[in-house]
Formats: C-alpha cells, sequence, structure tokens
C-alpha cells in the first residue's frame, strides 16, 4: 500500500516544466476570452427569453428572477477583461478568482432557460482549477524569463507538476462521466450501435422539425447499420478508456487524437460541434507544449522576415 | 509557504476537484452546470415525442419556425422554451404561438392568413429516415392567426 501512494506521490509531485503550465494558461485564458466574445450574441439572448422560462442551474440557482440586461452585460464585461489579465498571468490575486466566478456565472446563466448544453463544462473546469492552483502556487507571468537559481526553477516546475496534472485529472474524470452515464443508461448494449444509430437519427429528425440544420452526412449513414457498432465502441472506449492518458506522454498522444477524432465524429455525423475539445485546447495540459512553441516562433519569424524585407 | 504545505495544498486542490467532478457519478445526481451527469447521447432514443411550432401559409405549405425567431438560432434553446410553454399550459402555448407570429411578421412583414400552430408530433425517427416520413401522430395544441391589416387578431386553441 505504501509503495503504491509513494509512486502516486511520484507521479503527482514530478516536475513539468514552468513554460507549459504559463503556455497552457494562455491558451486556456485566451480560449475562453475569445469564446466569450465571440459567442456574445448567444450569452446576451435570454435578454429576450420569456422571464416565466427562467430555469437557474449551477450558481444561478441564488437567483429567483432573471437578470436586469444591465447586470448581464456587465458580468460578461468582467468575464472579458478578466480573462485577459487571467490570460497574461498579470493581477492574479485578483483576476483569477473573478474570471472563474465571471465564467461561471456568464455560463451558467446561458443554460438556465430550460436547456444545459454540455460544450462549457471542461472550459469551466478548467478555469476553476487554475484559479484555484493560483490561490496556493505562484502564478507564472507569460514570457517572463524562466529564474536563473537552479532551486527556484526546480521549485517553479514542481508547482507546474502537480496544477498541470490536476487538469489533466479533471479532464479525464469528464469523459469517464460520460461513458458511465452510456453504461448506466443503455447498459452495454449501447456498444452495438443501435443506441448511437437511433441517437443520430433522433437529432437529425428534431433539428428538421425545428427548422435548423442538421448533418446530411449522418442521415446518409443510417441505412447502413454496419457503420454503428465501430463508431459506437471507438466512441465508448475513448470515454472509458481516457485514465490511461494518464500513464505517460505517449498514451496521453494517442487519448488526446482519440478524444479530438471522437468530436469531431460528433460535429460530422449530428452538427453538434464542442469547441473547447475541438479546438484542441482542452488537451492543452497534456501537450509539451513548451517544445512546440519555439518551433511556432521561430516558423511566425520565418513569415514575418520576408513580409518585412518587402 | 513550507514545503509540508506546499505538498498538503496541492493535493488539496487535486483531489478536491477530482471528486467534485466526479461527484454526479452518485447515485440521485442531477445533470447542472458545470458540474454534470452527461447524460446526451447515453439514453436509447426509439422515439421521439416532439413539439413544435409550424407557420401554414393560406394554400395549407407549411414551414417549422427557426429557432433564429425563438431562441437567438440555438434549436435546443428553441425546443426547451416549446417544450417549457407546452408545460405550463394552454395560457403559455398560446402566448407564445402570439410570439412566434409577431417576430415572423417583424422578420418577414405582414403575413396576412399565415397562422402558427404548436404541435405535437411522435415520430419513430430511425424509420422517418429509412422512409416512413409520416408521424406516428400529430395533435395541433395552441395555434394562432395573423387577421388582414386592421382586424383583431388573437390566440386560438
Amino acid at each position: 500500500m505504501t509503495a503504491v501512494l509513494s509512486r502516486l506521490d511520484a507521479w503527482f509531485r514530478a516536475p513539468l516544466p514552468n513554460q507549459r503550465l504559463q503556455l497552457a494558461r494562455f491558451c486556456i485564458g485566451a480560449y475562453a476570452v475569445v469564446y466569450l466574445v465571440s459567442r456574445a450574441r448567444h450569452l446576451l439572448a435570454p435578454l429576450d427569453y420569456p422571464p416565466a422560462q427562467f430555469a437557474p442551474v449551477g450558481m444561478i440557482s441564488a437567483l429567483d428572477a432573471p437578470l436586469g440586461a444591465i447586470w448581464l452585460y456587465a458580468a460578461l464585461a468582467v468575464a472579458v477583461l478578466s480573462g485577459t489579465a487571467f490570460s497574461l498571468g498579470r493581477f492574479s490575486r485578483v483576476a483569477d478568482p473573478v474570471f472563474a466566478l465571471s465564467l461561471s456565472w456568464v455560463l451558467s446563466y446561458r443554460h438556465s432557460w430550460g436547456m444545459i448544453f454540455h460544450t462549457d463544462n471542461l472550459l469551466v473546469l478548467h478555469v476553476a482549477v487554475l484559479a484555484l492552483a493560483s490561490a496556493v502556487a505562484p502564478v507564472p507571468k507569460l514570457g517572463s524569463e524562466a529564474p536563473t537559481e537552479p532551486a527556484k526553477t526546480a521549485e517553479a516546475d514542481a508547482q507546474s507538476g502537480w496544477i498541470l496534472r490536476t487538469l489533466c485529472l479533471v479532464t479525464v474524470a469528464t469523459y469517464v462521466i460520460a461513458g458511465v452515464a452510456k453504461l448506466s443508461l443503455a447498459g452495454w448494449g449501447w456498444m452495438n450501435g443501435s443506441t448511437l444509430r437511433d441517437q443520430i437519427a433522433y437529432d437529425a429528425l428534431r433539428k428538421l422539425e425545428l427548422g435548423s440544420v442538421h448533418s446530411p452526412l449522418g442521415t446518409w449513414l443510417l441505412p447502413h447499420a454496419w457503420v454503428f457498432p465501430p463508431l459506437a465502441a471507438f466512441s465508448l472506449a475513448a470515454e472509458l478508456l481516457a485514465p490511461l492518458a494518464l500513464l505517460g506522454r505517449r498514451a496521453a498522444a494517442v487519448w488526446c487524437i482519440a478524444a479530438w477524432l471522437f468530436h469531431a465524429g460528433v460535429l460530422a455525423l449530428m452538427a453538434i460541434a464542442f469547441p473547447y475539445p475541438l479546438s484542441a485546447v482542452a488537451f492543452a495540459s497534456f501537450a509539451p507544449l513548451e517544445h512546440w512553441w519555439p518551433r511556432l516562433r521561430a516558423r511566425l519569424r520565418q513569415v514575418r522576415a520576408p513580409a518585412r524585407a518587402a | 509557504m513550507r514545503p509540508r504545505a506546499k505538498a498538503f495544498s496541492s493535493y488539496a486542490v487535486a483531489i478536491s476537484a477530482t471528486l467534485i467532478t466526479l461527484s454526479p457519478l452518485l447515485p440521485g445526481s442531477a445533470d447542472s452546470f458545470p458540474l454534470s451527469t452527461y447524460p446526451m447521447f447515453a439514453r436509447p432514443r426509439e422515439e421521439l415525442t416532439l413539439h413544435a411550432l409550424i407557420a401554414i401559409a393560406p394554400d395549407g405549405s407549411e414551414q417549422p419556425v427557426g429557432p433564429e425567431l425563438l431562441a437567438g438560432g440555438e434549436v435546443l434553446q428553441a425546443k426547451a422554451l416549446i417544450q417549457q410553454s407546452v408545460a405550463r399550459g394552454p395560457r403559455a402555448m398560446a402566448e407564445l404561438c402570439e410570439l412566434a407570429l409577431e417576430r415572423l411578421a417583424a422578420k418577414l412583414g405582414p403575413q396576412p392568413g399565415v397562422r402558427v400552430e404548436l404541435v405535437r408530433q411522435r415520430y419513430r425517427p430511425l424509420d422517418y429516415f429509412l422512409g416512413a416520413r409520416r408521424p406516428l401522430e400529430r395533435h395541433s395544441l395552441a395555434r394562432c392567426v395573423a387577421e388582414p391589416a386592421g382586424a383583431a387578431r388573437g390566440p386560438r386553441q
């Protein structure tokens, strides 16, 4: 037992480059800010919904009536501003908790009208973990130089290690819950593909009757029953086997690609987009970003150089 | 912070974050936000009972009232709004019909003789895409009609 706990402790506290945490924070924060700005029309749409339809969830449950327009605009503005500071690692003592709360508030409000979407959950959880972690560990400013003293570098890397692994644990947990939900509601029979096939037909017909866009690929495949068992098995495996991603870099890469393909499949067959995982930012904590960043920067310089010369 | 306190804090954050994320696995947990039971795609869906708003022209041709008129383009939100109106009863359904008719007129201009109906339809979705397009049953729950300019207009059931 002690040996197992020691191994778990060694895994959890093994250092990871501090630059990886800086870049992951930036990616997650910047994604959230872009998402809030680009989806502002949808986030503010509840202002036109009938007040009687208000069905608060999450932290909005504290309200018994919808907010006035000014409060919703203010919450969105606070989320965008604090999110920008969060991404850059500035004013983190104030910006991080404010961003975590305001992001959760704005998105919860959006889900408080009788329809809970499942596209934003992981983003809110990741930001909450990073905000919570910043309360107990110093937050790296984006672009800050690595400490020159080896002891400080080691300490920063040790902090990054457990924070990034916590993000990975939370990511993996959400996929496992989705897999367990399938087993508890439909049993192992979910693997035979008929539930998935029915689900694609159900979703497409619902959209057709409600005057929206459905996936022509999904409905085209419906007569071909043999397609669905492998798709169902792959989907369930991507969810239930998610913890394998914690075993190492190669396993993480395989799982991240599988999870991304799962979401790409949902988009192709059901016209349902999960933008956070599809953008790959949801998997940032698994990726060796510190190796990719210098290459990306060099490539950007190469692209810019001829443009300047011209 | 001392090393032991740092280690304790890191474990406190990681364990609490993971357990809270996993808490919807507890029996009886409801779907919420941001903690979810992720029920989408999980339930068997052999039949679909759908409430929808349909605009019917005087010549009998039908068009669904699109989600852009009800819920900023979000189809599932539009479905939820229609569903909630049905759950709240005849008055709420009539109000939603009226709202849809108003927004239709605001978007396309006056639509004399066009009526909006809130219908309940039952389908077997897979059969629909395999050729059996007609609903198993269809009931009109509420309707309202755009009268010629100047005439009174009101919900009917």
